[in-house]
């Protein structure tokens, strides 16, 4: 019994952790704005409904990692390897439902908000989620083809397997679900919606590149080390590997903005894209914020909330007044290519004169 | 092939790799040395990955800090991470390859296939790095370090973790691209198979070399001569592995 306690404080602090990573949202840039709207309405003495769907859109999303089996934590190898009797397992597989986040959360909303329907809503929502996940990791266990980012095919082109790889390291964050989602609406709007205002697509294609637009500052927070380490013996140019990441991430803003089928609904996320694009070369290149997988994006404060207000501005005023912007931000985005090559190419190649410099001493 | 003069590499007070000198001709050069002893260090020098604090590195007479880009087009490297993504499958790790190496992909598909069937990778081509055994990841690097056809091949422990069937056949296959003219540079610490296929073993302790088949020739078993230059390993007892079982 001792050694099944011990074992179950493990599992504790192991899941612990685990949520801690979830607070990655905090700087994510979609949240900053439903925050932002929040804390808006907040201030004008209105309750802040508009930003609900916001929260809500991102919790359930994250109720999709959040609800793996605790007991999976443990290698199977391992805790099929330890001398446990089978009353012991079944006790533990009983037990380790307690270090369940969702059962932790579902108790923390009965708490805080006295409503026992409240919390056996959440326990409605999170339960079926948890079968699903469960489900689908069985089924692309056993059927790897089922696996959707396997379908993704590879680009023509000397970097055309690179942009592959990075398109997947691209659907591996929930901020592209998150995306995906506000796409597949705002489609759905645009088509059956016999009162679509036309003049609110291009605000709607913004609003999906911002909610994308966090992984901007950490394009290559998910290489592992040994990527890495492949990326430095690559013959390619700094230009060359960033651009295999910004073209990733144009492809996916442009393929969500493409149902709403309007030009200036392209060119304003075309703008926005390129603007957050540019601001998250440094954090991307020099901070390198940490980026866990099936989590959002975390960005650097300063940046994002650069990244929202420059983002937007200058994405407004492309729709309203200055179209000429567009090319403008796409020359921005051209100058902080080459200036992320040239610090990539010194990070990787020392220059001759580094070189001498390096020898000399 | 490989030249390197007075190669020194520290970290803070580690000197990792200390005042190597070394010739390699074309042929097979093996690099041997316990464990810490600065091989894998020496290995990444050699492969643009590190940067000596001191000396001078020329891979086919280009020199690696001056143009790190055209050493990468000709050398072939299995690194110690083994340098692989864990977001493609074997099959898609070659094809990310080959046309950045300035393979066709008509190319790359045939030189991909031909590799898998004799790495034995074949049926598993399709499956993800994250369902890769040790054994296949090793292979599957190695089939990227061999698919644009280098000049020069820097494999670090390709034997470790393989087994002995696929161990014979990477001997092999080192041994023929030897024989055309490539020049193969790896560590190990099997010296049953150091000793039939390097034509050249250089041994060293500490980051410094300390012996070199081609300097001074020694008739003794390789494993005497190892045993000769490194301490044999701790005999301390471990006094509770001895008594019954608790």
């Amino acid at each position: 019994m001792a050694a099944l306690t011990l074992l179950l404080k493990t599992l504790a602090r192991v899941v612990r952790r685990e949520l801690r990573s979830f607070l990655s949202v905090g700087l994510n840039n979609f949240f900053l704005l439903a925050a932002l709207m929040a804390y808006s309405a907040i201030v004008n003495g209105m309750a802040p409904w508009d930003s609900v769907p916001f929260f809500l859109l991102l919790s359930v999303l994250m109720l999709f990692p959040m609800s793996s089996d605790p007991l999976a934590k443990i290698p199977p190898s391992r805790l099929e390897l330890w001398p446990f009797s089978t009353r012991e397992r079944v006790a533990l597989r009983v037990i380790s439902f307690t270090a369940s986040p969702i059962l932790w959360i579902a108790l923390g909303l009965l708490v805080l908000s006295r409503k026992f329907a409240l919390a056996l809503l959440f326990l409605a929502i999170a339960l079926p989620i948890q079968a699903l996940t469960a489900l689908a990791s069985r089924a692309t266990r056993s059927l790897p083809s089922l696996q959707p980012l396997r379908h993704i095919p590879r680009l023509p082109g000397r970097t055309g397997g690179l942009i592959r790889h990075n398109l997947r390291q691209l659907a591996s964050v929930l901020d592209f679900y998150a995306a995906l989602i506000m796409a597949i609406s705002a489609a759905a709007y645009r088509w059956f919606d016999p009162k679509a205002d036309p003049r609110g697509f291009a605000p709607l294609a913004m609003l999906i590149a911002l909610v994308l637009s966090t992984p901007a500052q950490s394009s290559f927070g998910l290489e592992s080390d040994s990527g890495l380490t492949r990326y430095a013996l690559f013959p390619l140019q700094g230009w060359q590997v960033l651009l295999a990441k910004d073209a990733a991430f144009l492809i996916v803003t442009l393929t969500l903005i493409l149902p709403l089928w309007d030009i200036h609904a392209v060119g304003a996320a075309a703008t926005f894209t390129f603007v957050a694009i540019t601001l998250g070369r440094y954090p991307s290149l020099v901070l390198q914020p940490p980026q866990l997988r099936w989590r959002f994006a975390s960005g650097n404060f300063r940046f994002s909330v650069a990244q929202l207000v420059l983002g937007a501005t200058i994405g407004f005023a492309q729709i309203r007044t200055t179209p000429s912007l567009l090319p403008a931000t796409c020359a921005a985005w051209l100058i902080s290519l080459a200036a992320g090559a040239r610090y990539w190419d010194k990070l990787h190649r020392p220059t001759p004169k580094e070189a001498e410099t390096r020898k000399s001493k | 092939m490989i030249h390197c003069a007075n190669i020194t590499k520290r970290f803070a007070d580690l000197t990792a790799v200390n005042n190597v000198t070394l010739e390699i001709p074309e042929g097979v050069c093996a690099l041997v040395g316990p464990n810490g002893a600065g091989k894998s260090t020496l290995l990444k020098i050699l492969t643009t990955l590190l940067p000596p604090n001191s000396g001078e590195v020329r891979i086919a007479n280009i020199d690696i800090q001056k143009d790190p880009l055209a050493v990468r087009r000709i050398i072939g490297v299995m690194p110690e991470d083994l340098g692989l993504f864990d977001s493609l499958s074997i099959a898609e790790h070659l094809e990310l390859s080959g046309p950045i190496y300035g393979l066709s992909m008509a190319e790359t598909r045939t030189r991909s296939q031909q590799l898998l069937r004799v790495l034995g990778l074949t049926r598993s081509q399709k499956t993800f790095l994250s369902g890769c055994s040790h054994g296949m990841r090793k292979k599957t690097s190695l089939a990227l370090a061999l698919l644009h056809n280098p000049r020069v091949v820097f494999l670090d422990e390709p034997f470790e973790g393989i087994d002995p069937t696929t161990a014979d056949t990477i001997r092999d296959l080192l041994a023929s691209i030897a024989n055309r003219g490539v020049t193969v540079f790896f560590t190990s610490h099997i010296l049953r198979i150091v000793r039939s296929l390097a034509t050249r073993t250089v041994m060293i302790r500490s980051g410094s070399v300390v012996w070199d088949s081609a300097a001074t020739p020694d008739a003794r078993p390789l494993e005497e001569v190892y045993s000769a230059f490194f301490e044999p390993s701790p005999t301390e007892e471990v006094d509770w592995l001895r008594s019954p079982s608790s």
